[in-house]
């Protein structure tokens, strides 16, 4: 027995949602990106070439082929500022160790 | 430490107060991730000698921070060499295989059809071979036709028409 087209507005609403918010947050990252796609399974290494790059080129995901530096690039250096907070890393700590745990399989519990 | 809390009570200048010697200046590869990668085989190809001297150097002096120096500018003065080089020569199909390393995580595999148009330009311009060390010389990925990963769709497209737009040049 055929089912009423009219059961399935619903759903084809609620899909219809689902799809716009994760094309949106699709479209919204591939713009923040520089229109190109996310680096995924990244390693120390690429991490560090990343860093390189935003001071080779300053922006993100910027690329360049010159073969020679800027001058600056040779004294660059980048520092980090914290403010003070004596609870620093302090929050959430069984929630973050459960969440280390289960990604890293290292179940840390002192 | 106590700029932590007190930032506006140091003075602070954008300037190196402790330069390096001039004998130790070089110019610094300018060149971000994906080119260096795309570059990478020829960069190994032209400065091998340079890089293993300086690795060597590196092995003998139990890590050879300053001992290495020398080494190490040559390996850098190397590398701006080919990547100036290939600039000069194959800056398009260069661009147009490192920009699409770029929106394919860096993965060679993804990105074969413009990595042939940028080998055709190397081998001819340049004369540098592309080598995988450890693999026979007939069993180079590049000279495979049917590779497992196949690259984009995309890349496809892009290489077809940049060829296209250079065989009406």
């Amino acid at each position: 027995m055929p089912v009423p087209f009219e059961g399935l507005i619903p759903y084809t609403i609620m899909g219809a949602f689902f799809a716009l918010a994760g094309h949106g947050v699709g479209f919204i990252r591939y713009w923040d990106n520089g229109w190109k796609n996310d680096r995924y399974d990244l390693d120390a290494f690429d991490q560090k070439m990343m860093k390189r790059d935003f001071n080779l080129t300053g922006t993100v995901r910027g690329q360049t082929s010159e073969s020679v530096a800027p001058e600056h690039f040779k004294t660059i250096d980048e520092k980090t500022q914290r403010y003070y907070t004596p609870y620093r890393d302090q929050f959430f700590m069984l929630r973050e160790r459960m969440y280390k745990g289960y990604v890293t399989g290292n179940w840390e519990f002192q | 430490m106590l700029g932590q809390y007190f930032s506006s009570r140091h003075e602070w200048e954008n300037q190196d107060n402790n330069p390096l010697p001039k004998e130790f200046e070089v110019d610094e590869v300018g060149a971000t991730s994906a080119p260096l990668l795309s570059a990478s085989y020829f960069i190994g190809a032209r400065c091998r000698p340079y890089n293993d001297d300086f690795l060597k150097c590196k092995d003998e002096n139990n890590g050879g921070t300053i001992e290495c120096l020398k080494e190490g500018r040559r390996v850098t003065r190397c590398a701006v060499s080919v990547l100036t080089d290939l600039n000069k020569h194959c800056f398009d199909s260069f661009k147009l295989h490192y920009e699409c390393l770029e929106q394919n995580n860096h993965h060679l595999g993804h990105c074969r059809s413009s990595e042939k148009i940028f080998n055709a330009c190397v081998f001819q311009n340049l004369k540098l071979s592309k080598e995988i060390p450890g693999v026979a010389k007939d069993k180079q990925i590049h000279l495979n036709e049917n590779p497992i990963y196949q690259g984009t769709s995309n890349d496809k497209k892009l290489s077809s028409d940049f060829l296209k737009v250079h065989e009406k040049n």
